[in-house]
Parts: C-alpha cells; structure tokens; sequence
C-alpha cells in the first residue's frame, strides 16, 4: 500500500501543489507590485482633493441659489462635460440646465419651466488656471477654452436683462434675469 | 470622529442584515453556525433593505427626516423577536456539530496568502479612497449626486428627474445607504459612500470565498479568495464609488444562496434570501433587472432537472417571495420618478434593426474576446484567466451527478447574463465602439465573481483531486476492497499518507 501512495505522490501531490502554489505566488506577487505604485501616488497628494477645491468654487453663490429649482448655466470650458457636472454636483440638490450643449441639456417642458429660476449662473476660468484646474481639467489646455457667452442660455427664459447679483471673483458669477 | 460615526451609521442596517439572515437560515443551526458567512451576507442585505426603506419613508413621508431610524429600530425588534419564537420553537432540533469538515489539516500557508493578500488590497483600497474621495466620474455624476439630492433636497427630493443626462432611472440603493448615512451622522461627509464601498468589496470576497469553502473545501474556498483579491480592478473600481461591485455582490449572493440551498441545506429560508438578494441587485443597477430573469430562467432550469415534483415547485416558489417585494418597490420609484433609460425606452424600439447588422456582432465578438483576458486590470505577466485554465488542466473537473442542478445553474447564470448583455450592445443606440469602451470591462466584473464561483465548484478541489487518484490506485490493485466515495475519504487517505492529526474545523 505504502508503494501506492508514494507513486501517487510523485505524480500527484506534486501537481496540486504546483498549481495552488501558481495562483498563491502570481497573485501576491501582482498584488504586491500594484501595492507600491500606489503608496508612491498617494504621497504625491494635495491636501485637499481637487473636486473639493472645485466645489470651493461655488461657496459664495451656492446660498443664493435656490433649492430644487432650475438654474440656466453656463460656462467657457470648452466641449467638455467635466466642469458642468462638478458644478452640478457642488451645487445639488439646485439643477443646472446647459441648453444647447451636449453636457446638461434639460427637456423644455411645462413642468421644467414652472420651477426654472430667473438666474444665470456663469462659471469661467480664472485668469491663471490653478493647479487643481489644470489636473481636473487637462483637454483645457490643449482646447484654450471658449469664451463666455452669457446669452447662449438665456433662450431657455423668454429673454430679458441680466443684473449681476454676485461675483465672486474667481470666475463665478450670478446674474438675474428680467422677464418680459 | 465623523469617519468613527459613519462606520456607527452602518451598524443597525447590518443588525437588521444579519437578523434577516439568521431567521432565514436553516432553523437548525445556532445563532453563531456559519457566523462568517452570514456576516458576509448581512452587509449587503442590511445595506440593501434599509436603503429600500429609506426610499419607501422617503415617498410616503415626502422627505428624509430622522422619523426613518424609529421605523428601522422596530423593524429590528421584530426581527429579534420572530427569532426568539423560532428559537423556543425548534430549540430541540438544534443540531450541535459544525458543518461540512472537508480538510484534515488546517491550510496555514493558504490562510496566511490570504491573509497577505487582503492586506494588500484593504491598503490599495484606502490609497485609491483617499486619492478619490469623491468617487470616479460615475459616483459623482450619478450615484453621489443623487444620495445629495436626497439628503438635501426636502421636499423636491425627486427634482434629479429633470437630469435625464444623469440617469435618474437609476434605481437608489446606493444613493439612498449614503444619504441615510449622513441622516444619521447629521452631516454630509465622504466617508460614507467611501465605506459603504469598502463593505460591498470585501463582503463580496468573503461571500465567493466562504461560500466556496462551505460546498468545496476551504482550500477551494482561500483559493477562490485569492484571485478575487488578485484582481486589481475589483479593488480599484470597488474603491472608485461606482456600483459595480455592489450589483456584483448581489450576483454572487444570489448564486452562492441557491447553491447552498441545491447542494444540501434543504432551508427554504435560502431560497427567500435568494430572491431578496436578486431583488436587491435590481434596486442597484438596471443590470439587475436582468439578473432576476436570468435567475429565474436558471431556477427553472435548475428545477426541469429535480426529478422530484416537490422539490421544483419549492424552488419556484420560495424565490419570488424574496423577489417581489423588492419588485413593487422598484416599480414604486419608476412610477414616482418617471424617467425613461436611454438604452431600453419607445425610441429605441426602432433599434431591432441593428440585429441585421452584421459588424455590430463582429466588434461585439472582438471586445468580449479581447477585455476577457484584460478587464481585471492584470499585468501582462500575471494574467488570472489564463493561470486559472492552466490551473483547469493541472487538477481537472468533477461532477457529481447529485450536485448537477447547482452546477448547471452556476455555469448557465455567467452565460446567460453575457448574452443579456451582449444583445444589450447590439441594440444600443449609442456610438458602439464608445459604449463597448466606456463599459464592458465593468459589466465583466460584474460577472466575474459568478464566473469564479462557477469554476471554483466544477474544478476539482485538492481534496477531490487526490481522493479521485487514490480511488483509480485502489481500483488498480487487487487488494483495494471498494471505492470510497464520501468526503471523509481524503480525509482518511491524507492521514495514511501523512500521519497528521485529525483536526475537525
């Protein structure tokens, strides 16, 4: 019986520990690999992550804005979609329409209508883009960005004036709009 | 200090998890029988039932208010309460030995690469958590989005419906466990969709790996264990906010229920839990919608293959008692949002069409083929598919004729939902080639711990191996007097072979 089992073991064991040893060895290995690139990203980090330094943005017109309701947007970042769903996400639960754009597009229905505000929100680059715009917003770069057009928004309201309401000096302004 | 109250807010949901699990456990084990697993269980169930309460409050009582933690707190006591009735009830059935003791000797070396392994991931984990605090693009542009909409919105809660460039078809578990969390800590803070993540990838591991453990072999099991966590993507993406991973581990939950319940635990209570798990996975993603026909077409198949009528009928009607109330609240949020998908909606019908187009199924083919070996994030040298066929090759398959229900289930479920979602791409009226980029490698991971529970329980485990080939050597030789065929036969041939203490686990 002894004779068996040791045939069975050259051929055998052998092989099942080749193969559980295959996985356990490959898969720490990779594991461990991946494991000290990123301790090297993460000691490379700001102190205050870029899309809260985005959303710090938006502090000094985020009080006057109001909750639930729809507020024309727009910007000068170019065809990108980035800087409006951050704005978006900064600015929840107030909902940005972007009309003709690829970006925030909202259908122009009775119900949007009835809670659409009569404001404008304007977000534009800051005259030196800051290090967190420059990561956030890399194609920005290469695009130079677009320049702002308030009134490319305002076909969503039936028209009117513009009165600044806030600025907050960083490229993010408020305006009201006067209704006909 | 806020991180320490948003791991607090996470506590009851996963009481009323576990409690849910433990009523629906086989009535004859103890409160702490397969207590692993049930944990595994629970974050993924507590999460997803106290996030459907949340929604159901939130409909009924027109906002997000603290009136909810009361409603939860009963819903506990009643839970405790059912399972001290069934307790007092079936007390004298308790049966008081473990469950399945397939290994005589306790894998140290394997525990301890697990070990490591996980180390290395939950590190990897916090790394890309605090790189991204805010999630990727669709935690913030979706999933956080909404949990703010949520939690900040009052009454208008539902006014995201207007984004339709968000998704506001999107079912709200996750949203919905976020904002909950912030209810409870009175803030908003990032660490909670950043836990709830954290939860949802490593209870997904545990559920795969223990699950294996309890219907292969814990060998089997630590195994399967390591090459979830040798996928760099589940971790990444786990940590990236997306949900993926939660959608995944509601896959593997529902598989791993029905197995259990197919391979021996005659517990209807499974079946229930299978169905609650598959509903939770449809109250994650659209996805999941899928899922629950996918499922039921595998529970019929699985039940066309029980000879005995009873059994079919048990399996076919456990599992919708889970299902359908998770159903009705999903139909609820449709109806109160009334926000239409961009990729199943009227408009799209016209989109049959592109079942005629032959190219579509050509660039389909070719994506599946070639993100198969990459999607986990593999390096070129360590690529897990191919080890895993290598490793195939080294031990072989087995199929007890007994357990053919459960192994044809879990070999059709990853096959039927790469069909679902292969016919998905060829009616998409996206650009293809951007949908195909921008998304198989997810909907691959969420396959992926199906497809390793699959694997895991048709190769053959070490165990098996080595009983097979000491039944071939036996019927070889004239003094072998008949084939052993229960699982302690390895365990009696590995103590002939090295003379180990017997150790029950």
């Amino acid at each position: 019986m002894n004779e068996d089992f040791s045939s069975i073991q050259v051929s055998y064991l052998a092989r099942i520990r080749l193969a559980i040893c295959l996985i356990v060895l490959l898969v720490l290995s990779s594991s461990l690999l991946e494991l000290k690139s990123d301790i090297a990203i993460l000691r490379s980090l700001p102190k205050v992550d870029d899309i809260s330094a985005y959303e710090q943005r938006f502090e000094s017109v985020k009080p006057l804005l109001p909750s639930g309701r729809i507020v024309p947007y727009s910007d000068d970042f170019g065809n990108q979609c980035k800087p409006f769903v951050l704005a978006q996400y900064a600015l929840a639960p107030v909902i940005l329409a972007m009309q003709q754009s690829k970006c925030g597009h909202i259908d122009d229905n009775a119900a949007a209508r009835s809670i659409t505000a009569n404001l404008l929100l304007e977000n534009s680059h800051s005259p030196e883009m800051k290090p967190y715009e420059l990561r956030l917003f890399p194609e920005d770069q290469q695009e130079g960005g677009v320049s702002s057009d308030p009134n490319s928004n305002r076909s969503f309201l039936p028209g009117g004036q513009s009165i600044l309401l806030k600025d907050s000096g960083n490229g993010v302004k408020l305006y009201a709009l006067e209704r006909k | 200090m806020t991180a320490a109250f948003v791991c607090i807010s996470i506590v009851p949901p996963f009481i009323l998890g576990f409690l849910l699990v433990d009523l629906l456990w086989a009535q004859d084990r103890r409160l702490l029988d397969d207590f692993a697993l049930k944990c595994c269980f629970s974050v993924g169930l507590g999460v997803g039932v106290s996030s459907c309460l949340t929604f159901v409050w939130m409909a009924f009582a027109g906002r997000l208010n603290r009136g909810l933690f009361i409603v939860e707190l009963a819903l506990i006591v009643t839970l405790r309460a059912g399972l001290l009735f069934r307790r007092r009830n079936f007390l004298p059935r308790l049966r008081g030995d473990r469950p399945h003791a397939y290994d005589s000797r306790k894998p140290y070396w394997l525990r301890a690469a697990v070990a490591v392994g996980c180390v290395t991931a939950v590190i990897r984990f916090v790394c890309f958590s605090l790189a991204d605090p805010n999630g990727e693009w669709d935690a913030f542009a979706i999933w956080n989005m909404h949990a703010r909409f949520l939690y900040r919105g009052g009454d208008s809660w539902t006014h995201f419906r207007f984004m339709t460039w968000s998704h506001p078809d999107y079912p709200l578990l996750i949203p919905a466990s976020v904002a909950r969390s912030w209810e409870f800590v009175g803030r908003e803070s990032k660490c909670a969709p950043a836990v709830i993540a954290f939860l949802f990838t490593f209870a997904l591991i545990g559920v795969v790996s223990i699950s294996i453990a309890r219907l292969r072999g814990e060998r089997q099991g630590l195994l399967a264990a390591l090459v979830l966590l040798g996928t760099p993507f589940l971790i990444t993406h786990g940590a990236s906010q997306y949900a993926d991973v939660p959608l995944s581990f509601f896959f593997a939950a529902s598989l791993s229920l029905l197995l259990l319940y197919l391979e021996g635990n005659t517990s209807q209570g499974l079946l229930v839990l299978a169905g609650l798990t598959s509903g939770l996975a449809a109250w994650t993603k659209n996805e999941g919608i899928l899922f629950v026909t996918a499922f039921f077409i595998a529970l019929c198949l699985a039940a066309l293959l029980f000879k005995d009528k009873t059994s079919s009928r048990v399996i076919l009607k456990a599992w919708p008692l889970g299902c359908v109330p998770l159903i009705i609240v999903i139909a609820l949020y449709k109806a109160l949002v009334r926000a239409s998908n961009d990729l199943i909606s009227v408009n799209n019908a016209s989109n049959i069409h592109h079942f005629l187009q032959i190219w579509r199924f050509q660039m389909i083919v070719g994506a599946f083929a070639k993100e198969a070996l990459t999607f986990g994030g593999w390096r070129l040298i360590f690529p897990i598919p191919a080890i895993l066929a290598f490793y195939f090759l080294l031990m072989g398959a087995t199929v007890d004729r007994r357990k053919l229900p459960a192994t044809l289930v879990s070999v059709a479920l990853p096959i039927l939902m790469c069909c679902g979602y292969f016919a998905i791409y060829v009616v998409s009226p996206h650009d293809l080639k951007w949908h195909l980029d921008s998304s198989l490698n997810r909907l691959l991971l969420q396959v992926w711990p199906l497809c390793i529970i699959a694997f895991f329980t048709i190769v053959r485990s070490p165990e098996q191996a080595l009983l097979s080939e000491y039944t071939l050597h036996r019927e070889r030789y004239s003094d072998a007097p008949q084939i052993i065929n229960d699982n302690s036969a390895p365990e009696r041939f590995s103590n002939l072979q090295e003379d180990s203490r017997v150790s029950r686990d």
